[in-house]
C-alpha cells in the first residue's frame, strides 16, 4: 500500500502573507488556498502566483478534519489536502467538502459532511447516466436500481485552505449540480459553466457517492466523535434507522408466526374438537308475568368432558322479531360445581325507504372456559317476550379452536412489524420534505 | 442501539406471548375471557333471578 506518511511535500508561499504551504500532490496541485489570509492564487510552473479571489474570514469555522490529517479509508491511506465550505444560497444550507489524496488514487476522494451526516464521494468511472422521466419524476437507472432525484442548486464558496488541481473559484456559482438518492447511495451531476455561462466541452461530471457514519471517519483518522458536529435531522442517505434491524425483525416475526400456527395445528390435532351433546329444544311456557313470560326448565342428560378443555354452547331458536333470553347452567354431576351464562337471542326484520334491514341473529354462541374433566349436565331456562311456544337446537362441542387467542397472539407478534412500516414511512416523509 | 434495546424487548415479549399462547391453549381459556357470569363452588342447582327487560 502506498503510503501519504512519506510523501515529500512542496513548499509554496502565500503571495499576500508570505505564509508557507504545504503542497502533497506536486504533479496536479496548482491552486492554492491561504488559510492564513483567505487568499486563493494560482501557481504557474515557473512558481509566479496569481491571486484569483479572496474569501471571506472565516477565522471561527470549526473544521472536523485538520488540513494534512492522515487516515485510512477502505484500506488506502489518505490525507486531507484540501478544505471547501460551501453554501447552497437558496436553501441557506452549508457543508464541507474535504478532499482526500493519495498518489495510488486516480482521483481526489471527497468527505462532504453537511448537519453531521457524512458521505463519501468520489468520481465515476462509468459517466454514461442517463435520466429518465418516469411517472413524472426524474430517475436514473444504474445496476437495477433507481436513483431519484432529490435536488438542485449553485453553490458559492465561503471558506477554502489548501491544494486543488482545479480553479475553485472560477466553478463556484457557475456550476449547476443535481443530485439523484437511493439511500445510502447518490449520484451527483455537475454540470460546469465557463464564464459566459456556456458548459464546458468537458463540463458534465458525474460522482458517486456513500453514506458514511462518522464513527467510521473518526476511527479512520484517529480524531474524537466529540470533535464532529452532532448529526440534525435525517441525512438524505442516511439509512432509515426504522429498518436497521428490519431482517433480524422479519426473520424472527415469521419464525414466530410458523411456530404458533404449527401450535395450533398440534392442539387441534392432540385435542380435536368433538360435539359431547347435541338435542332439539322445546320451550312451553310456564308461568306469565307483567314484562316477561318464563319457560318450564329443560334438564339434558349426562355426557362426558375431558378435560381441562373449553366448552362452546350454541343456541340456536329461530326467533324473528322478537327476542328471548336462554340462561344455561352447567352442572357437574360429580360434586355439584356450576357453571353459569346467558345469552339473549334476538333478530328484528323489516323495511324502511324501501330497504329490507335486519338485526341480530338466531344463533348464539357461549364459550365457558377450562371445564375440569368430569360428567355434566345442562339446566336450561328461558325467559321471553311472548308467551308461546317455541323450539330451538343446542350442541355442546368441547375444544372448540379458541380463534380470539390466536388473533390476540398474531395482533401482538404483528404490532412492532407494522409499527416499524409505520416508522419508516414517516421518516422517509421526513427526507423527502 | 435504542433500535437493538426495542428488538430484545420485542423477542423477550414474543417469547412470554408464546409461552401464554400455548397455557391458554392448553386449559382450554380464552385470553379475552369466558361466557360464565358466575363460577359457583357449592352443592345443587344454580338460581336464577334475573329478567331480560327491552
Amino acid at each position: 500500500m502506498k503510503s501519504v506518511s512519506n510523501l515529500l511535500s512542496n513548499k509554496v508561499f502565500c503571495p499576500e502573507c508570505k505564509q508557507e504551504l504545504q503542497c502533497y500532490d506536486r504533479e496536479n496541485s496548482t491552486y492554492f488556498a491561504c488559510a492564513s489570509c483567505d487568499i486563493f492564487f494560482k501557481r504557474d510552473e515557473d512558481g509566479k502566483a496569481t491571486v484569483l479571489a479572496e474569501f471571506k474570514p472565516y477565522r471561527e469555522t470549526i473544521v472536523s478534519l485538520k488540513l494534512g490529517s492522515e487516515g485510512t479509508l477502505e484500506g488506502k491511506n489518505m490525507r486531507v489536502v484540501g478544505i471547501i465550505q460551501k453554501l447552497d444560497p437558496e436553501e441557506d444550507i452549508s457543508w464541507f467538502e474535504y478532499l482526500l489524496y493519495n498518489p495510488a488514487v486516480e482521483n481526489y476522494l471527497t468527505l462532504v459532511e453537511v448537519r453531521g451526516h457524512w458521505t463519501l464521494v468520489r468520481r465515476s468511472q462509468y459517466q454514461e447516466y442517463k435520466v429518465h422521466n418516469l411517472d413524472g419524476e426524474y430517475r436514473v437507472r444504474y445496476k437495477n436500481r433507481l436513483f431519484s432525484f432529490y435536488t438542485t442548486y449553485k453553490y458559492k464558496i465561503l471558506f477554502a485552505q489548501g491544494e486543488f488541481d482545479w480553479n475553485i473559484a472560477l466553478h463556484a456559482d457557475k456550476t449547476e449540480t443535481d443530485e439523484y438518492i437511493c439511500p445510502p447511495d447518490i449520484l451527483v451531476h455537475e454540470i460546469r459553466k465557463d464564464l459566459s455561462g456556456l458548459q464546458e466541452d468537458d463540463g458534465r461530471i458525474w460522482y458517486k457517492g456513500t453514506y458514511i457514519e462518522p464513527k467510521t471517519i473518526a476511527e479512520a483518522f484517529n480524531v474524537p466523535i466529540s470533535q464532529f458536529p452532532s448529526k440534525r435531522g435525517l441525512g438524505a442517505l442516511q439509512p432509515n434507522p426504522a429498518l436497521e434491524n428490519w431482517t433480524l425483525v422479519i426473520r424472527f416475526t415469521v419464525a414466530m408466526l410458523v411456530l404458533v400456527f404449527i401450535t395450533q395445528f398440534l392442539f387441534a390435532f392432540y385435542k380435536p374438537e368433538r360435539t359431547v351433546w347435541a338435542q332439539p329444544l322445546s320451550f312451553t311456557p310456564d308461568t306469565g308475568s307483567i314484562a316477561t313470560a318464563t319457560f318450564h326448565k329443560q334438564v339434558t342428560n349426562s355426557f362426558d368432558i375431558q378435560g381441562p378443555a373449553n366448552l362452546d354452547i350454541e343456541l340456536s331458536v329461530p326467533v324473528y322479531n322478537e327476542w328471548i333470553e336462554v340462561p344455561v347452567t352447567l352442572v357437574n354431576d360429580g360434586n355439584g360445581d356450576t357453571y353459569e351464562s346467558s345469552k339473549a337471542i334476538e333478530y328484528y326484520h323489516g323495511y324502511q325507504d324501501g330497504e329490507s334491514w335486519s338485526e341480530g341473529s338466531i344463533n348464539e354462541t357461549m364459550v365457558f372456559n377450562s371445564i375440569p374433566s368430569g360428567k355434566y349436565h345442562l339446566n336450561i331456562e328461558a325467559y321471553a317476550e311472548a308467551k308461546k311456544n317455541y323450539s330451538g337446537y343446542i350442541t355442546v362441542r368441547q375444544n372448540a379452536i379458541l380463534y380470539s387467542n390466536l388473533i390476540l397472539m398474531l395482533a401482538a407478534l404483528l404490532a412492532y412489524p407494522v409499527y416499524l412500516i409505520w416508522k419508516r414511512n414517516q421518516t422517509e416523509e421526513q427526507r423527502w420534505t | 442501539m435504542q433500535d437493538y434495546k426495542r428488538i430484545k424487548y420485542y423477542i423477550i415479549s414474543a417469547g412470554l406471548l408464546y409461552v401464554i399462547f400455548v397455557w391458554l391453549n392448553f386449559t382450554g381459556r380464552r385470553l379475552a375471557g369466558d361466557d360464565v357470569s358466575e363460577k359457583e363452588l357449592r352443592q345443587g342447582m344454580s338460581s336464577h333471578n334475573r329478567f331480560y327487560h327491552k
